[in-house]
């Protein structure tokens, strides 16, 4: 169980920099994040934190419009091929992905893939049915 | 013998001879309004009488009427006769509220046509002309105000209707077109098309005439369009609560208007007292209907600001001319001719639930094209980090905003908070646009 943020952003030379002061000033880490849809003339950050809750509440409190919302992490080999081999398995799992993103654990030598799907529970199940083991929060987290 | 009026005898008449002709109009039409349930009633309360009507100065002691007259009695309020009698109708945008409409019988349908003819003679069409009519038909007033203003000049008319570039120019390379009538913005937009088709109009036409207006635009774009196209483009006013086109025309001098009085009874007041101004200060345009049988107007309130320009024409033509429009006393804007009013915009925003009531709306041209902005807010607590969802949103404001006003606007989403809120009189419009042509 991990949690990742979405927060919509316009598209003001400030207002990226504006999140990450806020992150900042309570020592909050971002762990990996992607930026998209700005030539709408706004976009949506999506945050994966160490401390997802605090995060929610700071920059809710803020006045930003955010979202906090559950992903599915699941570790891949770090090298040529690895994620080619997890989405094998996830296809074989039958899971439709609607966003997905990645993190690197140096340390570890892993490699996170962080999948944003439609019905979490299902998708869980089918992943382990299918020898997939999905990551704890604190490996995510990188606590 | 070269001839130099559409009606001699009224376009050169005496000043004198044109009051005597307008107090005369004045009583017709006050007795023509009194017929009206609107009017009978108004006319009761303040013991107005069309007899008693000696002068035209008389009109300040008429009330005025307004827009929200015509919307709160809506539709057949302002009738002066049975349905039967009435053959046309035209009517405002608008799907909610009630749009501005005015009925026509077959007298005021001959008398519009009449004055559009003069309009367009006055500007130096003649009955040897292809004129081709680039704008919409249907409720829109420009279409068949001009097309029947066309036909009883004698030009031959190309009812081509508005938008679809390649075949605007492909219709003035096949017929010969020689005048066009467009709003200011659009022009700017075909000669891009032009360019890119490799075609320069000055060479490739046989435009000689462009008659523009509905928008506001400044003389230096009127200067830019004759040098685009090699044209002559005369300026033009008129709105549909007076017919439409026809009201008041450029002649071959192109400075300023003529507001044919034989129609029209002008006055120019200050927007605040309502009192009247001296020829030559701006104030509000308040037009009488002097001609117009089935739905007379008395004193109505257009909300432009114009003014009288003082001296006599060298045209030798005695109608006074109005300048330029340089606003409106209210709100209201015009994009891509189309008249819109911010209240319009709020009351689709206030029953979308995702979004807030503050909006901006930036009008501005890009690329050759004028644009209307409109930014706003989406909720804090609807945002779900789902990008479909917010272009879905946007999709659905865009939609509905379109079928409102009949301009597609570019609806921008902006975070809650970020737009300013309203504090006395709210600034909801910036108008950044140069009329779509190039400087």
């Amino acid at each position: 169980m991990a949690f990742t943020l979405s927060v919509f952003l316009e598209n003001k030379i400030t207002r990226f920099e504006e999140v990450t002061a806020s992150l900042r000033s309570e020592r909050i880490n971002i762990r990996s994040l992607s930026l998209t849809g700005m030539p709408h003339g706004w976009g949506i950050l999506n945050l994966l934190v160490d401390q997802p809750e605090r995060a929610y509440k700071l920059l809710s409190d803020k006045g930003n419009s955010v979202s906090m919302e559950e992903v599915i992490a699941v570790a891949m080999e770090d090298e040529a091929g690895g994620l080619d081999e997890m989405l094998l398995k996830i296809a074989k799992a039958g899971i439709h992905v609607e966003n997905a993103y990645t993190r690197l654990i140096a340390e570890k030598n892993i490699a996170v893939l962080l999948l944003v799907v439609q019905d979490f529970i299902e998708a869980k199940k089918r992943l382990e049915a299918n020898h997939v083991v999905v990551l704890d929060d604190k490996i995510v987290y990188g606590k | 013998m070269k001839r130099e009026y559409w009606q001699e005898e009224l376009e050169v008449l005496h000043r004198n001879e044109l009051k005597k002709l307008q107090v005369e109009r004045l009583q017709a039409t006050l007795g023509h309004a009194g017929r009206s349930p609107f009017y009978n009633k108004v006319f009761q309360q303040k013991n107005i009488k069309a007899d008693n009507i000696k002068d035209v100065e008389q009109i300040w002691d008429l009330p005025f009427t307004t827009k929200q007259d015509l919307r709160e009695n809506f539709p057949y309020g302002f009738l002066t006769m049975p349905k039967k009698e009435i053959v046309r109708l035209h009517s405002s945008s608008g799907t909610t509220g009630n749009p501005t409409v005015v009925f026509h019988n077959r007298h005021d349908l001959d008398s519009w046509a009449n004055l559009v003819a003069r309009s367009l003679f006055i500007a130096g069409v003649r009955d040897t002309d292809v004129f081709q009519n680039i704008c919409g038909y249907g409720l829109f007033t420009g279409g068949l105000g001009f097309q029947y203003g066309i036909e009883k000049l004698g030009a031959l008319s190309i009812p081509a209707g508005a938008g679809n570039s390649l075949r605007q120019i492909k219709l003035m390379r096949d017929y010969g077109t020689t005048a066009a009538h467009a709003i200011p913005s659009y022009l700017g937009r075909l000669y891009e098309v032009f360019e890119a088709e490799g075609l320069d109009p000055k060479k490739d036409t046989q435009l000689r005439i462009f008659v523009i207006g509905a928008e506001p635009h400044t003389d230096e774009q009127r200067r830019r369009i004759e040098e685009m196209y090699g044209v002559k483009a005369y300026n033009s006013f008129g709105l549909t609560e007076m017919n439409g086109p026809g009201v008041a025309f450029e002649c071959e001098y192109q400075d300023g208007m003529h507001i044919w009085e034989d129609a029209y009874l002008v006055e120019i007041v200050n927007p605040d007292t309502l009192e009247p101004v001296p020829d030559g200060d701006y104030g509000e345009l308040v037009i009488t209907t002097l001609d117009r049988q089935a739905m007379p107007l008395i004193r109505y309130r257009t909300r432009d600001i114009t003014r009288i320009i003082p001296d006599r024409c060298k045209c030798g033509r005695t109608h006074r001319r109005i300048d330029r429009i340089t606003g409106r006393s209210d709100d209201m804007f015009i994009i891509k001719g189309c008249n819109v009013f911010p209240m319009q915009i709020e009351g689709i925003l206030l029953k979308i639930p995702e979004v807030g009531s503050d909006y901006m709306i930036t009008l501005e041209t890009m690329n050759g094209n004028d644009e209307m902005v409109v930014e706003v807010e989406v909720k804090k607590d609807w945002f779900r980090g789902d990008i479909r969802r917010l272009e879905s949103l946007t999709r659905s404001i865009t939609a509905q905003i379109r079928d409102e006003v009949l301009v597609k606007p570019a609806v921008k989403l902006v975070e809650a908070g970020s737009l300013p809120k309203p504090e006395g009189k709210a600034v909801r419009v910036i108008d950044l646009r140069n009329g779509g042509i190039k400087n």
